[in-house]
């Protein structure tokens, strides 16, 4: 692939990183570890986070489970979302948001709610992860529902060219796949069914329960 | 934890054989033998090293890769060299590395000429580079706070500002978001970065990414001077150096103490010097015109005439204050002038606190039961009582920290309000605001054992359970105690408190003791000068006992004294009871004032405002909260007619008929030193850059001998209870001082009024959030915005001190009491604002 994917957005400067023209908003207040008492947070969401804190000897283990948890249920990392795990951890939102800008799988931005990540790493790529890529973004086309990305390898090089599909891994895809796997998300299917990893016969039989419970 | 024995051990570098203490990084160690390894992250003070910017990579034999000097700590018989081609290779790649992207904009570069980028690029760079790319530009400078600058092109990512954020103030608010090319430093949400130690981590910058908005283009490092003081805005004394540029005070440097400060600078500190060189500030005496009423500027003749007339009719009815930033020579001319000349007994400093017995202060002045600053961080336990240290001693919140994130010291914390310091405690626990007597006394029941520390536990309102652990942790955790006490728990906690500390055994053991946090930046100072009521220089016995401050008041208000000589004491603003002292001074037949800035009180009622210098005009000597006597150095000349204090006191003085004998600021020094016994000796040459703790000199065997014995504490009486009305907890927040509101810089940080609520008491009132509150205690009344939070107890509002407007001293009164707290505003809509000081509403509008 010689050309620059075309998912990657671009600024003038050569940075892919808004942030570095951004001033902070000086109307704002500093952001302390948030007050339990002002910030409220879902029940469900802080008893998911206080399970991943009691399983790390270092609370702070515990920052990216909490963070997925939190993305989950506001579908981004939102300021809301960080500020909420910020109370529950005690830590500061600023120590979250390192972590949420650093890790790639943490949406910094609202996206749509059908995560399809398709691989264009050096397997995949070399069967036509690229073109695939296209060819999903093009039958998603401007719909606000989905969230279609290049990722980085997947490791599941076996079934290249791959995506992974709210989680679940499907592939050896084929470009005509792609409206097919679109259409699936749109109208509530399960995606591909023949196609995805966990439904292989050498997959784990109880795999399919957990993905989904 | 003792601290760490230092064992020394013997490497090469260069081919030279050095020594340097074992363990150190390769870094410090070079230093012994006088190689200098470049360096641009490793700063010792934040922690342990990073190894991020790799400029100080050497070559170490036995190692084949390059290692960094500043992870890499020394070993017996190490062989290491800086000057090989190879490291000198690393050097250069990894300058022209970090220069890639930086735009080389030094002409027009607040760092330039003090860059150590520029320094270690002209040391060892190679002089060209091979990018022939464009680099990357952005918008610059771009706001990180109202104080600080972000140039995010100069960075080159050294983690030094947010390795300060994270593990030195521990606010953990400044972060560096994205990974790898795309790291930047920045905040939460475009939230600012607004931390008390904010200032810190421009000087930390190895560039120019950092700059202070208060800085930024006002001189060149060739355009100024260092001058070297101590800054006097609160007891911790941090030392200071000043950028002086035509005599102006343009910046503050920390001045690394060990002893002091640890290097590091509140904003307060560092900010606050904007103060110096306000429009506001009183450059000429001021006289009341007995036509106009109004104060007009005079000459100073004819200002010293009549502040001598009003002093002499005053008489033994005059009564002297000396605030916090007053240095010990004035304080004890001023105690001098005013009981000898005035053969008044009525002088005091101590911010309108209640008198303590002067066996008792001399017993907890005893040289032998004083911990340092530096043993805050080697400590076994650290008890926090009745402070928080990030409101009233600044620095030392950081000291604290420090200690126990490195040397492990167990933290306990007590207090009434929450403290910045409970999540870094082992154990927080609560009292009742008005049950400090009460508290200490069960503290010292449950560490001697003996006492009902349940009925005393109910008295203070505090947990038996957390006090018994407490008394554990002081008891088993390791010897080294050292107990950091407010002056503000007042006077009757302190026989417990001493009871408390001959248990422990603390008296005689180095590393463990007392400190007292002073009110005032030079509480203890004046204190030892003489400058109290029940205590003359050298905290001997007076002549007479004269009143303490708040009888000063009462006695004003009365007519029993009729004149006040104010020296830097704001007591309408700072003392308890505001109403009473602002009937004192309009009651006062004459109110003779030494002020840099005007205040309402000075305005309406002073008969003459002389004008004070500022702490960087200032020479003298001030003590800080472990009894460092330190040196004030003049910086700058005085503005305007501006009169050195010490030779304003003496002129008065001789106008009195005393004549002081006192011809230059020196001489001040060697009568105060003459006239306190454990001072004697004291030179200002020995008391130097870094002054001089009176504690370890030879003459400290001269302090006045404590009573021995246990002290009887007396009956405490119990915290008020809630009862729908709240118990009114006050502490002064580290922005509510008019140095703050005059700096132009630090103006957004002037504290305004909140109330404190628990979540319960909030629904309980209904209100929320920022909503309007009126605090009523008989018939003052203060407005606040609500403030809920999870951690305030129940029962309890809290409330600011010494704030411009609404101060809480307005409902403090002689004994703590319940306020009610009203849900205020709502109808009819009263901004505010509109409530200016002295117009409170009336009670129809308060309760409607």
């Amino acid at each position: 692939m010689s050309e620059q994917s075309p998912a990657v957005a671009r600024y003038g400067h050569g940075s892919r990183i808004p942030g570095w023209d951004d001033s902070v908003d000086l109307g704002k207040d500093p952001a302390p570890v948030p007050d339990p008492a002002t910030t409220p947070v879902p029940p469900q969401l802080r008893e998911q986070i206080e399970a991943a804190m009691a399983k790390y000897p270092n609370f702070r283990s515990a920052a990216i489970p909490a963070l997925h948890a939190a993305q989950d249920l506001h579908g981004w990392c939102s300021p809301e979302a960080i500020e909420q795990v910020a109370c529950v951890m005690r830590l500061t939102p600023g120590y979250l948001t390192a972590v949420a800008t650093f890790y790639d799988m943490f949406e910094t931005e609202p996206v749509g709610r059908h995560r399809v990540y398709v691989c264009t790493n050096i397997s995949c790529s070399l069967r036509g992860g690229p073109e695939l890529l296209a060819a999903v973004q093009q039958a998603a086309g401007e719909d606000p529902d989905f969230n279609v990305r290049g990722f980085e390898c997947l490791g599941a090089c076996d079934i290249a060219p791959m995506a992974s599909v709210n989680g679940e891994f499907v592939g050896p895809l084929e470009l005509a796949d792609a409206e097919q796997l679109v259409a699936d998300l749109r109208e509530g299917r399960e995606v591909l069914p023949e196609k995805q990893l966990s439904r292989r016969a050498c997959a784990d039989p109880g795999a399919k329960a957990q993905a989904h419970e | 934890m003792p601290r760490p024995e230092r064992r020394f051990v013997t490497f090469s570098i260069d081919g030279r054989e050095v020594s340097a203490p074992e363990g150190v990084m390769l870094v410090d160690g070079a230093k012994y033998g006088d190689v200098e390894i470049p360096v641009f992250c490793y700063e010792p003070k934040l922690g342990a090293p990073v190894g991020a910017c790799r400029m100080c990579l050497v070559e170490v034999e036995g190692i084949p890769k390059l290692q960094t000097a500043c992870s890499t700590p020394v070993k017996d018989g190490m062989v290491v060299h800086t000057q090989t081609d190879r490291v000198r290779e690393a050097q250069n790649s990894v300058i022209e590395f970090l220069l890639v992207n930086h735009p080389l904009d030094c002409p027009v570069c607040d760092k330039g000429g003090e860059c150590p980028l520029q320094d270690i690029t002209f040391g060892w760079g190679r002089g060209i580079s091979r990018m022939v790319e464009p680099k990357r530009h952005f918008k610059k400078p771009l706001e990180l706070s109202p104080l600080i600058a972000i140039d995010r092109e100069r960075c080159i990512l050294c983690y030094r500002c947010v390795r300060f954020s994270q593990e030195v103030s521990e606010d953990y608010q400044l972060v560096l978001n994205e990974r790898g090319a795309s790291t930047y430093v920045g905040t939460f949400d475009g939230h600012p970065y607004v931390a008390p130690f904010s200032g810190n981590i421009i000087e930390l910058c190895p560039v120019g990414a950092l700059t202070s908005r208060a800085y930024r283009f006002r001189a060149r490092p060739w355009d100024i001077e260092g001058a070297g003081s101590v800054c006097t805005h609160c007891p911790a004394q941090c030392n200071v150096e000043f950028t002086v540029r035509d005599e102006r005070v343009l910046r503050v440097l920390a001045r690394d103490n060990e002893g002091v400060d640890d290097g590091w600078l509140c904003d307060k500190g560092r900010f606050a010097y904007q103060a110096i060189h306000s429009e506001e500030r009183i450059t000429e005496p001021l006289v009341r015109d007995s036509e106009s009423g109004e104060l007009v500027p005079a000459t100073w003749e004819y200002a010293l005439d009549v502040a001598a007339a009003a002093l002499q009719a005053g008489g033994s009815k005059t009564a002297a204050l000396a605030g916090g930033t007053t240095t010990n020579e004035e304080g004890f001319l001023l105690q001098r002038v005013v009981r000898e000349a005035l053969k008044s007994p009525h002088v005091d400093s101590r911010a309108g606190l209640p008198q303590v017995d002067l066996g008792l202060q001399q017993a907890l002045a005893a040289p032998g039961l004083q911990a340092t600053i530096p043993d805050l961080e080697f400590a076994h336990t650290v008890l926090v009582l009745g402070t928080d240290p990030i409101d009233d001693v600044a620095s030392l919140d950081l000291r604290i920290r420090k200690g126990v994130r490195r040397n492990g010291v167990k933290l306990a914390v007590a207090t009434s309000r929450p403290s910045a310091l409970d999540p870094n405690a082992k154990l927080w626990l609560r009292y009742a605001p008005g049950g400090e007597h009460a508290f200490v006394a069960a503290l010292e029941a449950a560490v001697t054992g003996s006492g009902d520390l349940s009925a005393l536990c109910d008295a203070a309102d505090a947990d038996p359970k957390a006090l018994e652990a407490l008394a554990a942790l002081l008891k088993d955790g390791g010897e080294d105690v050292v107990i950091l006490w407010s002056q503000r728990l007042g006077a009757a906690p302190l026989p417990a408190l001493l009871n408390v500390a001959a248990a422990l055994r603390l008296e005689g053991r180095d590393g463990a003791g007392l400190i007292e946090v002073p009110v005032g930046g030079n509480g203890r100072g004046l204190r030892e000068a003489g400058v109290q009521s029940n205590g003359g220089p050298g905290l001997s016995a007076p002549k007479a006992p004269g009143k303490p401050a708040r009888e000063i008041a009462a006695a004003l208000a009365s007519g029993d004294l009729s004149t006040l000589w104010l020296l830097h004491a704001d007591p309408v603003r700072d003392y308890a009871d505001r109403r009473l002292w602002e009937r004192a001074a309009a009651n006062a037949d004459a109110l003779v004032a030494h002020a840099t800035l005007l205040n309402d009180t000075l305005r309406e009622h002073a008969t003459v405002v002389f004008p004070a210098e500022s702490y960087a005009e200032k020479e003298g000597t001030i003590v800080n909260l472990d009894g460092r006597v330190q040196r004030l150095r003049v910086a700058i000349g005085r503005p305007g007619a501006v009169r050195a204090e010490w030779q304003v006191i003496a002129d008065l003085s001789k106008r009195l008929g005393l004549d002081l004998g006192v011809l230059t600021g020196p001489m001040a020094t060697r009568q105060l030193v003459e006239a306190v016994p454990f001072y004697a000796g004291l030179t200002l040459k020995e008391i130097g850059g870094r002054g001089v703790r009176w504690q370890e000199r030879e003459a400290a065997s001269a302090a006045p001998a404590a009573p021995a014995g246990p002290v009887e504490s007396g009956e405490p009486l119990p915290a008020p209870r809630p009862n729908g009305a709240l118990r009114l907890g006050t502490y002064r927040p580290i922005w509510a001082a008019p140095e703050v509101e005059v700096s132009p810089a630090l103006k957004f940080l002037a504290a305004k009024q909140q109330a404190e609520l628990s979540p319960v008491d909030a629904e309980r009132l209904g209100v929320d959030n920022g909503a309007k509150v009126s605090v009523t205690a008989g018939d003052a009344t203060v407005l606040a915005k609500v403030f809920v939070r999870g951690n305030v107890p129940a029962g309890t509002v809290f409330l600011a001190e010494a704030t411009a407007e609404q101060s809480a001293t307005e409902l403090l009164g002689e004994a703590p009491q319940l306020v009610s707290v009203e849900p205020y505003g709502q109808r009819p809509p009263v901004p505010l604002e509109g409530l200016a000081r002295g117009a409170r509403p009336s009670d129809d509008e308060v309760n409607s």
